[in-house]
């Protein structure tokens, strides 16, 4: 259990390095070392913090509730191996409502200080995740169907036995919709921009505007951790191969870098995307997850119609 | 054990006897009518929670003899597993709210008759006990009747404002619509047996043909639907519930519309032990719609009753959900789903019933420190109503189905039954809707969340709006005890459901004769995967990880050193009219589903130039689509018929007496 929430907890400013520093390669900039995001949390923790006067106990908490929801729903979701110790707490429903609870907590006290920046954060990211939510609840269930299970690592292993055929039409639509939905949840381009500090154009870092010192330290490095943990979920329910399922050492260190690999190659896949694009308009979003669902829907279809 | 339980009821029911009584003999001494009313409602309500536990952990039914009229006609009282279960949710709510109401009544003293409102809010428990305790359809009827009226009074406190008494029109209509059906539904029923109690129905009703079958459950679907405020039949929810004094609306959002559930599961279970497998898809529909369109309009409201009554509307579609999979898996003859499904809306009654009260004492609550509902209004209640604030916010995570709470269990509940539709039936059809179905909760779960959200930042958080905020300050003790015991609630009922599982178990196996239990965790051993679920493990890492966390950056890098200063605003000093409002934070979802609101958007630009504008004029207007889709045709055809019909009204007397002539001749040709 320690060895699993370390991992996530230590590997999450990598992952945002390697995307930021991929960025900046494809953008002809030599960036910030890919080290950047670990400098960066240990400087927040260790600066004063400047909080508004008129905000309330709810803005010290918030970040702590954050980091911790997310990295507790951390332990249900396999990283480096197939990790069922947990299991019998909960399953991936859990998953997407502790990642609620966070949301909630940063959505309101993104309201606390009364400033408008906030508030336009907040409600946007609450009318957003409405739709993301039953997005990502069809692609993960568009994945579920035919193991009949909503434990992750259960649904893992039965995925490691069956084994998807890449050339499945099914698995190709599911591919899509879960992508644009990871994309929607780590709020990365073209649905939100995560290096904006243009006030109009915000979304979460809006709602993080009056966060400083260490309480936008955690609120940072918990948003990054989501972002891990996503991928996570994202590399497992479509390339499982390689997941140590027993205890053994040396296995479980092969899984261990294999799964470093498989994230250090889908982040790059992200920036990739994120350079591509341009962050399309706010009301063009809902359009972008209704086609993720709409895949979800096809590909289910083609699945119970095999 | 039985004539221990026996005696406990009936003291129960006389403890509100009493208290309606004394309180109307003090009505001109309002302190006195205050206590005694609701004192007498809170010793009641905790025999009656005692009652039902004990008959549900004893697993015996007690039968109560109030009164034989004749030896044929008799008024009993039945407290089987089911009607236990009820009792239960309703005393436990009455216990709450009757502490809650000793602080807020205090409200209207001066203004209107304690006595009368105590001793109405008594009759009014009275009566919902007696709906689920009955054992005859007449005393049903008589029952669900009088519920509807004291609860009718009821709405009408503050019947001196036109828009209250305008709501209670409303309700009053449209609860005897349900009334009709309800009784026709019983009608068909004795049409077919020739007996008018509850034991010969469960007897024969089974030996049916399905289409007398099929139209018991249509009328009764609509007869109690209405009751339960399903969608399209919502129209009262949203007009009484926030017309009501809050203690009442508590009571009714809570526990009055779960007498209709409660009917439903008589009907259809006890009864007419499930039917075609159409059954449950028509009631698996009708939740969707209502879970989906009662938040969609919920987010829209900025008065926070308006917005919790249509709250109620989107529970109750959860609740049906889990009654359509039920039936559903029923009529697949899948016992364990059946008995899944079944646990996790009777759960999701009381978990509902728990936050929902909470939520509408919180409302209470600042309606009587601020003296508005209107969100836009408000701002910045945390500091002047601390206790009120925390206890709001954890009705709302609990609404929003937030892990620990009670939501959450009986939303996975539902969760799980509902994609097990797909995972466990071989129906194509049903493999895809599953999938939709949950996708479709999921939907109505993050709404919920972006609604309290709303509802809680704009009037909670920031800046006061107006000097009604400014000058707030919290509310009496015992107001503050009533939200506490249900906030307790929503804690226990969710770490660990063992407590309602014991009970709900005793009705899940008696229709399905499986057993779906649990203490620290809700388990359920699939044929293929063994599901389970434990918010107490989870609640524990939580806060472990919690105080960690907190220890860990104390000892590595210490305290955070805060300073305190203005918030980000541009560089101009912040004022409250800039703040975020509730119309404004609604706002994208309102464009995202613009149809669906109707909208009209005018934008109004004052001043020489364009762009610096003197002053801009924004106005949004949404349409309440149903009504004005659904009902309005159906009222303007109504009225139509009526004058049609008035044509036969002439005034004369004559032509009244011939009508009677003919209506007698034309009565003995045909019975002759």
């Amino acid at each position: 259990m320690f060895l699993q929430i370390a991992i996530v907890i230590l590997l999450a400013p990598f992952i945002q390095g390697v995307i930021k520093k991929t960025k900046a390669r494809m953008q002809n900039r030599i960036g910030p070392s890919i080290w950047q995001p670990y400098y960066d949390v240990i400087k927040f923790m260790k600066k004063d913090a400047v909080l508004s006067h008129h905000s309330s106990w709810l803005s010290i908490v918030t970040p702590y509730i954050v980091f911790v929801s997310i990295v507790t729903a951390g332990l249900f979701i396999p990283t480096y191996t197939v990790n069922n110790d947990w299991n019998f707490i909960g399953d991936v429903i859990l998953v997407v409502y502790l990642f609620g609870v966070a949301r909630f907590f940063t959505a309101l006290t993104a309201l606390d200080a009364g400033g408008s920046f906030g508030g336009m954060g907040s409600s946007r990211e609450m009318a957003l995740s409405a739709i993301a939510e039953p997005a990502l609840l069809l692609a993960l269930f568009a994945v579920c169907l035919s193991s009949g299970t909503m434990k992750l690592s259960d649904l893992v292993v039965s995925l490691l036995h069956n084994g998807w055929d890449w050339f499945t039409p099914s698995y190709g639509l599911a591919f899509f919709a879960m992508l644009i939905v990871v994309i929607a949840e780590t709020g990365r381009i073209p649905v939100d921009n995560p290096d904006t500090h243009l006030e109009l154009t915000m979304v979460h870092e809006g709602m993080l505007l009056e966060y400083s010192g260490r309480y936008l330290g955690l609120m940072m490095w918990a948003a990054q951790i989501k972002q891990l943990l996503l991928l996570s979920l994202f590399i497992h329910l479509f390339f499982p191969w390689g997941i140590a399922a027993s205890g053994d050492a040396s296995q479980i260190i092969l899984s261990f870098l294999l799964y470093v690999a498989k994230l250090v190659a889908l982040s790059m896949l992200l920036a990739f995307i994120e350079t591509m694009y341009a962050k399309i308009r706010l009301f063009k979003v809902p359009k972008l997850l209704g086609s993720s669902m709409i895949l979800s829907l096809m590909a289910i279809l083609l699945r119970v119609f095999e | 054990m039985g004539e221990f339980a026996i005696r406990l009821f009936v003291l129960s029911l006389l403890l509100f006897v009493f208290g309606a009584f004394s309180a109307l003999c003090f009505n001109r001494r309002t302190k006195w009518a205050n206590v005694l009313a609701h004192c007498s409602s809170f010793l009641g309500g905790l025999f009656g929670a005692t009652t039902a536990a004990l008959v549900l952990s004893t697993k015996q039914p007690i039968i109560v003899t109030a009164w034989t009229i004749v030896s044929d006609v008799v008024l009993r009282l039945k407290v089987d597993m089911l009607s236990a279960y009820f009792l239960f949710v309703i005393s436990f709510i009455t216990i709450a709210v009757s502490i809650y109401s000793l602080g807020y009544v205090t409200e209207y003293y001066g203004k209107k008759p304690i006595g009368l409102l105590g001793s109405g809010l008594n009759l009014f428990v009275l009566s919902m006990i007696a709906v689920v305790t009955v054992d005859h359809s007449v005393s049903f009827l008589i029952a669900w009747e009088l519920m509807s009226l004291l609860s009718f009074f009821l709405v009408m406190v503050e019947h001196e404002k036109a828009e209250t008494r305008k709501a209670g029109y409303v309700y009053v209509v449209m609860t005897h619509f349900g009334t009709v059906f309800i009784i026709l539904s019983f009608l068909t029923l004795f049409f077919f047996t020739k007996k008018l109690d509850f034991s010969s129905f469960t007897q024969t009703a089974t030996r049916f043909p399905d289409y007398v079958k099929n139209i018991i459950f249509l009328l009764s679907l609509i007869g109690f639907g209405t009751k339960a405020g399903m969608i399209p039949l919502h129209v009262w929810l949203p007009r009484a519930h926030p017309a009501a004094p809050s203690h009442v609306s508590a009571l009714m959002s809570a526990v009055m519309i779960k007498t209709a559930i409660y009917g439903l599961l008589r009907v259809n279970y006890d009864f007419l032990k499930g039917g075609a497998t159409w059954w449950g898809a028509v009631v698996l529909g009708i939740g969707v719609l209502s879970a989906v369109l009662g938040i969609l309009f919920g987010v829209a409201e900025n008065d926070i009753k308006r917005f919790l009554a249509f709250s109620s509307a989107e529970n109750i579609g959860i609740i049906f959900m889990g009654l359509g999979a039920s039936l559903l898996f029923r009529s697949y003859h899948e016992p364990l789903l059946g008995a899944l499904a079944l646990t996790a809306l009777l759960y999701h009654v009381l978990n509902h019933a728990v936050f929902k009260g909470l939520l509408f004492m919180g409302a209470g609550s600042v309606l009587y420190a601020t003296h508005t509902k209107n969100i836009n209004e408000l701002g910045g209640l945390i500091r002047r109503m601390p206790w009120t604030a925390v206890l709001f916010l954890i009705g709302g995570m609990s609404l929003a189905a937030f892990p620990p709470l009670n939501g959450f269990m009986s939303e996975w509940a539902t969760f799980q039954s509902l994609l097990h539709l797909s995972f466990s039936l071989d129906h194509p059809i049903w493999k895809t809707v599953g999938g939709l179905l949950a996708a479709a909760l999921g939907l109505t779960g993050a709404f919920v969340a972006g609604s309290v959200v709303k509802h809680f930042g704009t009037a909670f958080l920031a800046l006061p709006r107006t000097s009604h905020a400014a000058k707030a300050t919290e509310v009496p003790l015992a107001m503050r005890i009533g939200m506490v015991v249900l906030a307790c609630g929503t804690v226990v009922f969710g770490v660990w459901p063992g407590l309602v599982l014991g009970m709900t178990n005793q009705i899940v196996e008696s229709y399905f004769h499986q057993s779906v239990t649990g203490r620290a965790m809700l388990y359920i051993p699939f044929h293929r995967s063994v599901e389970s679920i434990s918010l107490g493990w989870m609640g524990m890492i939580f806060l472990a990880l919690f105080l960690l966390l907190i220890a860990l950056l104390r000892v590595l890098v210490g305290k955070s050193n805060n300073r305190y200063d203005e918030t980000w605003n541009c560089g101009t000093p912040l004022v409250q009219t800039m703040e975020y409002t509730g119309t404004s934070y609604s706002h994208p979802v309102l464009m995202i589903f613009k149809r669906l609101y109707g909208i009209e958007r005018k934008v109004e630009v004052h001043g020489e130039y364009a762009y610096y504008p003197k002053r801009i004029r924004h106005r949004l207007k949404t349409e309440a689509i149903i009504e004005t889709k659904l009902y309005r045709p159906l009222i303007l055809g109504t009225v139509w018929l009526s004058q049609r019909l008035r044509a036969i009204q002439s005034g004369n007397l004559q032509s009244y007496l011939a009508y009677m002539i003919i209506t007698l001749v034309v009565l003995l040709l045909w019975i002759r």
